[in-house]
């Protein structure tokens, strides 16, 4: 039953990673060519939103585990495979929106800072 | 886009200044107060040729507000007040489409042949075009209608030869395996448009209640070899797709999506 919370965990952050990416909602972004970080839906110019959303999953997960180590002693033995199957259906699930969405794009460079001087 | 249709048709042949000034004022005040300083303009030009178009005009309005009743006393109105002008036309074929959505396919296609009887080519070519639409949804609907019919009737008997609404208790292994993916759907339907949504929402909701009332079933009653049970959820899964899209007006998006790519 040790297994259980961080199975728990898994799903939480599986779950987060494929609701933040279907719904738009606000992040911490970082812009890398300004070398800061902006907490906004989506930045304007070039972004990061790896970082934010790893944030936001790994709390969510967080908050999962602990619930899931509380509840431990109340916990069925047969929970346990299925955790196992929600955080397998979960990380094909989410996979597969990623496969899709980065599929079909089609990358545009951004524009080269002012002043730059190719070498 | 009902709103810029709106201010495009009227300023087809505006030529009233009043008017014009009432049209444009939609894009910056609210709707409401448009409509009213319209009402007071259609008021006040009894018997005025153009006031059929500024039913029309509000009619669209209304539509875009979602207020599909209100619009189609306007243009009824306008069809009586308007006779023989084109607005009476824009009037018929708009009062068409609300039938159209609201699944009357009969006095649809019959406002849409009229005007595809018209001597104009115009209008020919939109009421022929609308009426040809308009079956191709009535054939969709009654086949929705009959697919509908045999999964209720399937899953009904099913019920009752598993023993009754017991046997649906508790949730069987299908169903809970694919809850948080079910879940998740649901939450993303959120972000969607209104028509996609509800698609999802009936995706979600359908694929939930299809996956008890199989699990339920299989737990009843063990097949001995689960090829059959298998090919016949997978067309209860494509019954159930094909109802979404029909039900929420996808279908000529999908078979657009198909033809023509997903951008």
């Amino acid at each position: 039953m040790r297994a259980a919370p961080w199975l728990a965990f898994c799903v939480a952050y599986l779950a987060a990673w494929f609701v933040s990416t279907a719904i738009p909602v606000p992040l911490l972004w970082h812009l890398p060519v300004e070398r800061r970080f902006t907490f906004v839906v989506h930045p304007l110019g070039l972004g990061a939103d790896f970082y934010g959303r790893l944030l936001l999953c790994l709390g969510a997960g967080a908050v999962a585990f602990v619930l899931a180590r509380a509840a431990l002693p109340k916990l069925r033995p047969g929970l346990i495979p299925l955790l196992l199957v929600w955080t397998c259906g979960l990380l094909l699930f989410t996979g597969g929106l990623y496969v899709y969405t980065l599929a079909s794009r089609q990358p545009i460079p951004a524009p080269l800072p002012a002043g730059y001087v190719p070498r | 886009m009902c709103l810029a249709e709106a201010v495009a048709v009227a300023a087809l042949l505006a030529a009233d200044p009043a008017f014009d000034a009432i049209v444009t004022s939609a894009t910056s005040t609210s709707h409401e107060q448009a409509l009213a300083r319209m009402q007071e303009w259609v008021d006040a030009h009894p018997g005025d040729p153009e006031s059929a178009r500024a039913l029309v005009w509000m009619a669209r309005l209304r539509r875009s507000d979602g207020r599909d009743e209100a619009a189609r006393a306007l243009l009824e109105r306008a069809l009586r007040e308007g006779p023989g002008t084109e607005w009476a036309l824009h009037a018929e074929k708009a009062l068409g489409d609300l039938d159209l959505e609201a699944h009357r396919y009969a006095p649809a296609i019959a406002r849409y042949d009229h005007l595809a009887g018209l001597p104009a080519p115009l209008w020919r070519y939109v009421g022929s075009s609308a009426a040809g639409h308009a079956r191709g949804e009535r054939t969709r609907f009654r086949i929705l209608i009959a697919i509908l019919a045999a999964l209720a009737a399937l899953s009904l008997a099913r019920v009752i030869r598993a023993g009754g609404p017991r046997s649906l208790w508790p949730p069987p292994a299908e169903l809970l395996w694919l809850l948080p993916v079910l879940l998740v759907l649901l939450a993303a339907a959120a972000a969607q448009e209104a028509p996609e949504a509800r698609a999802v929402v009936s995706l979600s909701l359908g694929g939930a209640a299809l996956l008890w009332l199989n699990g339920a079933w299989l737990r009843a009653r063990p097949p001995r070899r689960m090829a059959l049970p298998a090919l016949l959820g997978l067309g209860q899964a494509l019954a159930l797709l094909y109802c979404a899209m029909v039900w929420n007006g996808l279908w000529d998006k999908l078979v657009d999506t198909i033809a023509m790519g997903a951008q």
